[in-house]
């Protein structure tokens, strides 16, 4: 396992992407320079220790690479593309994309799984903006939901009341037909609504 | 007034309805339907329920329940919100707790008429089946609870593994794994050379789920705390604890054993949190061998 890592693309500083290999469940055989520099740390201390790459990842993203890398890496064999964070050993995160390949060991030995990674910084500060303009657009509509609400109610209560008043209460166009006429007005004028709505106002 | 309403009436039956109209349609759905309930095998054993756990749907099973299935009944179903379940089902009040997920769960097996079955569950899916076994003991044989935890939220002394922010950002990690660049929640079929069986059975709607869900079932998921359910599970219980599962630690399987009394709890060679999907033999050995004690 340790030839991985005379790969000669592991050992280009040059390489603008992260790299890593590991084992089916995760521990980490090589990586390239670039891969150790993101998470701050040493290629040494990442492949020498046994350690699994989940362990590099913000805890968030630990349950997101728990949760849907791994099954989607067990059953398909690859995963393109997730959205991850890295914790450095400051405390830092730093936003990657990863994509994942399993791959069967020609000569009948353990499976590898290899790992390109993006850094993502640029694109998460794009997202940021997005989400907070969605977040708005959300809060304004759902302050309208709130102010249509209490509007229906007060609609609702000026009807109820109109309703029961004493009073006959006609309301007409700016033509002088009637748009609304309240159940006084019927009783008095001797006229239903749908009989009096449209028509001119009538003279007692 | 009344051409317009006949307008609607075509609207409605001439629009694709699916995503906009859901509830309609579901109208002549039966249960089974709705959670997509397969059943395979049956031979003289017992009947197994799977629920699996959050981000998933009934496929994570495949290795597991295809081995079980020389020996018992298996049964699988998708929880609302995940994979192949009637997108209409997930009810942002009623599954604002697992409640209404261990609802569902009582729902299938009477639905399916199952006789008494194993509730063989992972991840969050277990603490729906406790939910449900609590309710309706009269349901189940027994639980088999896979990588399982009540709580994902360090408390005191207990340990959960994760502080309330992580969730917070965790939410935000999922919203930005659905921006058009990140393609995992996007329909991805690729060849596994490695194990070519897979390509064509899981197709494209392996663990796809819609965002909002996605957020909002994770929310209830990992910031509901079930410890005070755990004393009163009245059916036995296997736990299935993995190594270095980077969601429920050592800590959280001992606790659950000292909680529940009438549990047993064995510990997995298997490394991280789905040992059904990267160690199914050892899964099937330690079901099956549960699965004999319960005869």
């Amino acid at each position: 396992l340790k030839q991985q890592q005379e790969r000669p693309v592991h050992n280009s500083p040059d390489t603008p992407w992260g790299l890593l290999t590991t084992t089916p469940d995760g521990t980490i055989l090589s990586t390239n320079p670039r891969f150790a520099a993101w998470t701050g740390r040493s290629r040494e201390a990442l492949c020498d220790g046994g350690l699994r790459w989940k362990q590099l990842l913000a805890p968030a993203s630990r349950i997101l690479y728990e949760t849907h890398f791994v099954p989607r890496l067990e059953a398909q064999g690859a995963v393109s593309e997730v959205s991850l964070d890295l914790a450095r050993e400051d405390g830092s995160r730093f936003p990657i994309l990863a994509s994942a390949l399993r791959q069967a060991d020609p000569a009948g030995g353990a499976a590898t799984v290899t790992i390109t990674v993006f850094d993502a910084t640029e694109t998460r500060r794009f997202e940021q903006v997005l989400r907070t303009a969605r977040r708005d657009a959300e809060a304004a509509t759902d302050a309208l939901a709130v102010s249509h609400r209490s509007l229906r109610v007060e609609h609702e209560r000026l009807r109820v009341m109109l309703r029961s008043i004493a009073d006959a209460v006609i309301t007409t166009d700016a033509q002088g037909r009637i748009t609304s006429f309240n159940p006084t007005a019927q009783e008095i004028t001797g006229r239903t609504d749908a009989q009096a709505i449209g028509a001119a106002v009538p003279s007692r | 007034m009344r051409p317009e309403r006949f307008q609607f009436a075509i609207k409605f039956f001439h629009h694709p309805p699916i995503r906009k109209y859901p509830h309609h349609l579901a109208l002549g759905m039966s249960v089974l339907q709705r959670h997509n309930v397969n059943r395979a095998g049956a031979g003289s054993g017992r009947t197994l329920l799977f629920a699996h756990g959050y981000g998933c749907d009934q496929n994570v099973w495949q290795p597991v329940a295809g081995a079980l299935a020389a020996d018992h009944e298996v049964v699988l179903y998708d929880c609302a919100g995940s994979g192949a379940a009637d997108p209409s089902l997930y009810d942002r009040v009623r599954h604002a707790t697992l409640d209404g997920h261990a609802d569902d769960l009582i729902a299938v097996c009477e639905a399916a008429r199952l006789d008494r079955p194993v509730l063989v569950a992972h991840s969050v899916g277990t603490m729906i089946g406790l939910l449900a076994a609590r309710r309706r003991p009269d349901l189940f044989d027994s639980l088999v609870l896979i990588a399982p935890s009540p709580s994902y939220l360090n408390d005191g002394d207990y340990v959960g593994g994760f502080e309330r922010e992580d969730i917070d950002s965790l939410l935000d990690t999922l919203e930005s794994n659905h921006f058009g660049w990140a393609r995992m929640m996007a329909p991805v079929v690729m060849g596994n050379p490695e194990r070519p069986e897979l390509a064509g059975a899981l197709g494209d709607s392996f663990c796809r789920m819609d965002d909002a869900v996605a957020r909002h079932f994770a929310r209830v998921t990992f910031l509901s705390d079930h410890r005070a359910a755990l004393a009163g599970v009245p059916v036995p219980s296997l736990l299935l604890q993995c190594s270095d599962d980077a969601l429920a630690a050592p800590e959280v399987g001992a606790y659950l054993a000292r909680q529940m009394p009438g549990s047993r709890l064995v510990q997995l060679a298997a490394t991280g949190h789905c040992p059904h999907m990267s160690a199914p033999a050892e899964v099937v050995a330690a079901l099956s061998e549960f699965l004999e004690q319960r005869r």
